[in-house]
């Protein structure tokens, strides 16, 4: 689901946002991405490196001081947030930092607070934890008026069913309490399926949070040659390959070379091209989902353990975008709202969400006078009337 | 994108747009296959064909969409090897869909 929000200082930022590096927009050949973020990153005791007046000009510039390998500390973090204003950075964040506490957490927020007091600021803040974060979600949604976003730190070069269920179940829960939106940092590309072995792409996150960006560690050299296979999005070895129904001299499309070609030791400029086709494809299609086409795309794509938390991300995402942030809604009050959303949220699928705020939408514009009970109670029925 | 079958659930259904259907449907199936034979992502290769027709070059169309500028050098050179016929449809589906958009607007 796109839609362009306008942030604080007027520019223009088309959620979800994927966020870039100045080595991915050289990889591309491209000077910017419209819309998007440009995820300049440095350590805490380095300068953030130049930016290009392409990129400040048409991206969403998240200067990202990276203490993911430093211990918490009030002074670093002070340190960190004044260089991003000092910069005039578009968002200031309160980055993740090395095995942080709850406690650190709240220091954070504490800063938060006082920069939000402050008349003079203006800029829109993000607060960034990680998913291993065990902060009951009521008490950082109490919190939650100090900040603008959330983001999610996951920091794995390739990830699991456990630690991707849990950065979902934050995400949701906060957008659920808060009606706020999130960015999820340090994202992998790849997970595990049916075991460790067992190696799929899927770059869903763009279906989780309103802003990503990829993880930036390497996962290790690797020993074997692997390359996605584009028809079941499974990482595998040439062998595999074979095993899965493709000869040595089948031409794939993508490349129109063969798939002996592609596994050769030297072909590594040929994998990265194919990587680089294949990507832009599955982002692309990921991008383009609608209600209608969400679900079978996801489990004929994914693997299933991981359908369950993205129909719950997707089904978050439309309460908030078409429910919550709908103006048509407006005009009730918000305990009126919260049992309307009660009942929006009794249907499970995203597809029948989607219906239903339509549905909603469409009665509150045709029928001016139209009470939240019946509201409410059309809702309740709705799927089951005659 | 929204297949043929989900934009005409999404219109006002009537006898004349049926036959609308049916043969969008036709088109879209041919289409389908033009993009199985060439990889192309139907839901890339219409903002490429559109970006392409007014007029930007492959740069900027990758900076437009947020792809790698070999993903676009590839489609704009296998769309130019395309036979005619071949390209017409994939033309024809594409502004119908965009016809059909801004009727709805």
């Amino acid at each position: 689901m796109k839609k362009i929000i306008k942030i604080n200082n007027g520019k223009k930022l088309h959620s979800p946002a994927r966020m870039y590096t100045k080595k991915d927009l050289e990889e591309m050949g491209v000077d910017y991405v419209e819309g998007a973020i440009y995820f300049n990153r440095a350590k805490p005791d380095q300068s953030f490196p130049e930016i290009s007046e392409f990129v400040r000009k048409n991206m969403i510039v998240l200067n990202y001081p990276d203490c993911s390998a430093t211990v918490f500390s009030e002074e670093v973090l002070k340190k960190v947030v004044d260089k991003q204003i000092e910069l005039n950075s578009d968002f200031i964040v309160f980055p993740y930092f090395k095995k942080e506490n709850d406690f650190d957490v709240k220091s954070k927020v504490d800063l938060c607070e006082e920069l939000k007091l402050n008349r003079n600021f203006s800029k829109e803040i993000v607060l960034e934890m990680s998913y291993k974060s065990e902060m009951p979600p009521q008490e950082l949604s109490d919190l939650s008026h100090n900040f603008d976003y959330l983001s999610v730190f996951y920091g794995a070069p390739f990830g699991g069913y456990p630690s991707f269920s849990k950065v979902v179940k934050r995400v949701v829960t906060f957008k659920a309490l808060t009606g706020k939106r999130v960015f999820t940092i340090a994202v992998p590309f790849k997970f595990s399926g049916e075991h460790n072995k067992d190696c799929r792409f899927m770059p869903c996150f763009s279906l989780v949070a309103e802003g990503w960006a990829k993880n930036w560690k390497g996962g290790g050299k690797k020993q074997v040659i692997k390359v996605v296979d584009p028809q079941d999005l499974k990482s595998k070895d040439y062998t595999s390959w074979l095993e899965s129904g493709y000869k040595p001299e089948t031409i794939l499309n993508l490349t129109n070379r063969t798939v002996a070609d592609l596994f050769r030791k030297e072909s590594k400029i040929l994998r990265g091209e194919f990587e680089k086709y294949l990507t832009d494809g599955v982002l692309n299609e990921i991008s383009n989902l609608t209600p209608l086409t969400y679900e079978d795309y996801i489990y004929g794509k994914f693997y299933e353990q991981y359908t369950v938390p993205l129909i719950f991300s997707y089904k978050e995402k439309l309460i908030l975008e078409l429910f919550k942030e709908n103006p048509v809604f407006g005009k009730f009050d918000k305990s009126g709202l919260k049992l309307l959303e009660g009942a929006i949220r009794r249907k499970y699928n995203p597809l029948s969400v989607f219906k239903l705020i339509q549905f909603l939408d469409n009665l509150v514009q045709r029928e001016e006078q139209i009470t939240i009970q019946e509201l409410v109670k059309r809702a309740n029925n709705f799927g089951f009337e005659n | 994108m929204d297949s043929a079958i989900e934009r005409f659930i999404k219109s006002n259904v009537t006898l004349s747009n049926m036959g609308k259907l049916i043969q969008n449907l036709q088109l879209e199936k041919e289409v389908e296959e033009i993009c199985k034979a060439n990889a192309f992502n139907i839901d890339l290769l219409r903002p490429v064909l559109l970006t392409m027709m007014r007029g930007y070059n492959n740069k900027e169309v990758a900076q437009k969409l947020g792809v790698h500028r070999v993903t676009i050098q590839r489609y704009t050179h296998a769309l130019k090897k395309l036979k005619e016929s071949e390209f017409e449809k994939i033309k024809n589906y594409v502004l119908n869909i965009e016809n059909e958009e801004d009727n709805k607007n």
